[in-house]
């Protein structure tokens, strides 16, 4: 079942052009792989299936319906994990703020959290500190806690493994399988490395 | 009380004791006799009289024992004595303060809640035409001094079109009274400190908004409204806090100006005059005021930059 899905989607700033008619297909449960030199128009072309930019042409369509903006059933994954929290608020804060818009009461957010850090194999003290008080595969793997909150349908990881050394790289890359598996959505992952690429993609495209 | 704040205190109350010398010895340093300054160079007094008078003020001690006395003076409140005014200076400043302060208060508290508010907006929205021009207005009328404000607004509402009094009160007024008199010295205060903050937060929240984590939060479903207001407007106005440390003098010097052009009965107009006079204690004792409030502005930012943003209490605590 095709589930995002990109038609000649184009997007310039100014006078540059960052995408030029790109089309894509992904079905439910499929990982597609992403690679392209540095400029190529990657992170561009993630912006957009995330429903985080329009594109200037083409057309964007998530479940057959047209994605005109931000979709929590599609989650994005960005390649600074600590900079994609909020640097003033604690990570209970931040994912409880999560919680709160899916309408979870107030005494059941922490117990749920330390279940969903369990999983992921982080500490619940993290949950106390703030994003710069923990290290870079730590903060990936909260951030991929926090996608997981809004259960999408489609994760957009925006080179999620770049900024990290490569045993933390491991880690996070067996993660992302097993949450995968366990409930089957798709990925869009993006990398300029090949074999991290082919490691977790059932098919490549390259920019 | 923790550790770090009284740090704060302490290093506050060495700048107030630095600013405290500065009063004392300026006047001291200045050429010339004190007693002749003081009297007046029109009038010709014995060398007697001189030395009776010298001796009176004080000012034939060692200068350690003058600014013993000093000190001693001030914890008693006692500012000096305005001989041209004869008057005391601290009871002429308390009399004037509130006016001042009423001034410089409200104007900053609109300025900077429309600034604050205008300057995220225009800062999220700058591909707006509404918000190019909010921000355009905001570059222009924060290049024209206070004091130039205050008299192109006086030319317009009061002669032009006589919305407002000519003169400030002189006697202790009634509420509406005090609105009355004291609406457009404060909307011309209100809207330079207005302009100046939408700038500042405009530029902070472009540099946010940048960010990953409001388009994060966007990904989540998290409403527009409540990503800038509740997430990037609290990270932008870090900048705003510093703004107000510094910035205060130069507000209060700019309500001192539009004080004496309303004719308002504040410091401004007994600042005025006390350097059209010469009146040293009485110019003495509103630095030393001024200094105060400053330096208590700057305590307060400091302590609410630790508030707002916990990063900088917890370098301050390492």
């Amino acid at each position: 079942m095709l589930i995002l899905e990109a038609d000649r989607i184009s997007k310039s700033y100014g006078k540059v052009a960052a995408l030029t008619d790109f089309s894509l297909e992904i079905s439910a449960g499929e990982t597609v792989g992403l690679t392209g030199l540095s400029g190529s128009g990657k992170s561009t072309c993630a912006r957009i299936l995330a429903g985080l930019e329009r594109p200037n042409t083409g057309i964007v369509r998530y479940a057959g319906k047209e994605l005109t903006g931000a979709n929590p059933a599609i989650q994005m994954i960005f390649q600074d994990p600590a900079g994609s929290f909020n640097p003033v608020r604690t990570i209970y804060q931040s994912l409880s703020a999560v919680l709160h818009l899916q309408g979870v009461p107030k005494s059941q957010r922490r117990d749920l959290l330390s279940e969903h850090f369990q999983n992921a194999g982080l500490q619940t003290e993290i949950l106390s500190r703030y994003p710069d008080q923990i290290s870079g595969g730590q903060a990936q793997r909260v951030a991929i806690v926090r996608g997981m909150l809004v259960h999408p349908k489609v994760m957009i990881l925006d080179e999620p493994t770049s900024a990290l050394d490569v045993s933390v790289q491991a880690q996070i890359l067996h993660l992302l399988k097993d949450i995968q598996k366990e409930n089957g959505m798709s990925y869009v992952f993006i990398s300029h490395d090949p074999s991290v690429v082919e490691f977790m993609a059932d098919r490549v495209i390259s920019l | 009380m923790n550790k770090v704040l009284a740090r704060k205190l302490v290093r506050y109350a060495v700048c107030l004791l630095i600013v405290v010398l500065l009063v004392f010895l300026l006047p001291r340093c200045m050429p010339g006799d004190p007693v002749q300054c003081l009297v007046g160079e029109d009038v010709y007094l014995t060398q007697e009289i001189l030395d009776s008078v010298t001796a009176k003020l004080g000012l034939d001690r060692p200068l350690f024992e003058q600014f013993q006395i000093y000190i001693g003076d001030l914890f008693t409140g006692d500012l000096g004595y305005s001989y041209t005014r004869h008057q005391n200076v601290a009871d002429l400043i308390w009399d004037r303060l509130p006016w001042t302060l009423l001034l410089t208060g409200m104007s900053m508290l609109i300025g900077y809640a429309f600034g604050i508010i205008a300057g995220t907006w225009s800062g999220w929205m700058t591909e707006k035409k509404r918000a190019k021009i909010m921000t355009g207005f905001g570059v222009f009328v924060s290049c024209i001094p206070p004091y130039l404000l205050g008299l192109i607004f006086f030319s317009v509402f009061v002669y032009q079109l006589g919305w407002f009094p000519y003169k400030g009160f002189y006697e202790t007024p009634d509420f509406f009274s005090v609105v009355y008199h004291m609406a457009l010295p404060v909307l011309t205060l209100a809207l330079f400190v207005f302009a100046r903050n939408m700038i500042i937060m405009r530029g902070s929240v472009l540099t946010e908004k940048n960010q990953l984590y409001p388009q994060f939060a966007k990904s989540l479903g998290i409403p527009r409204r409540k990503i800038i207001y509740g997430h990037v407007m609290k990270n932008a106005i870090l900048p705003i806090l510093t703004h107000f440390a510094i910035d205060f003098g130069f507000i209060l010097s700019g309500a001192l100006f539009i004080e004496i052009i309303f004719s308002l009965n504040g410091l401004g107009r007994v600042m005025y005059t006390a350097v059209l006079n010469l009146d040293y204690p009485v110019l003495s004792g509103l630095f030393l005021v001024i200094a105060l409030m400053a330096i208590c502005a700057n305590l307060i930012a400091d302590i609410l930059y630790g508030i707002i943003d916990p990063r900088v209490k917890r370098g301050d605590d390492q």
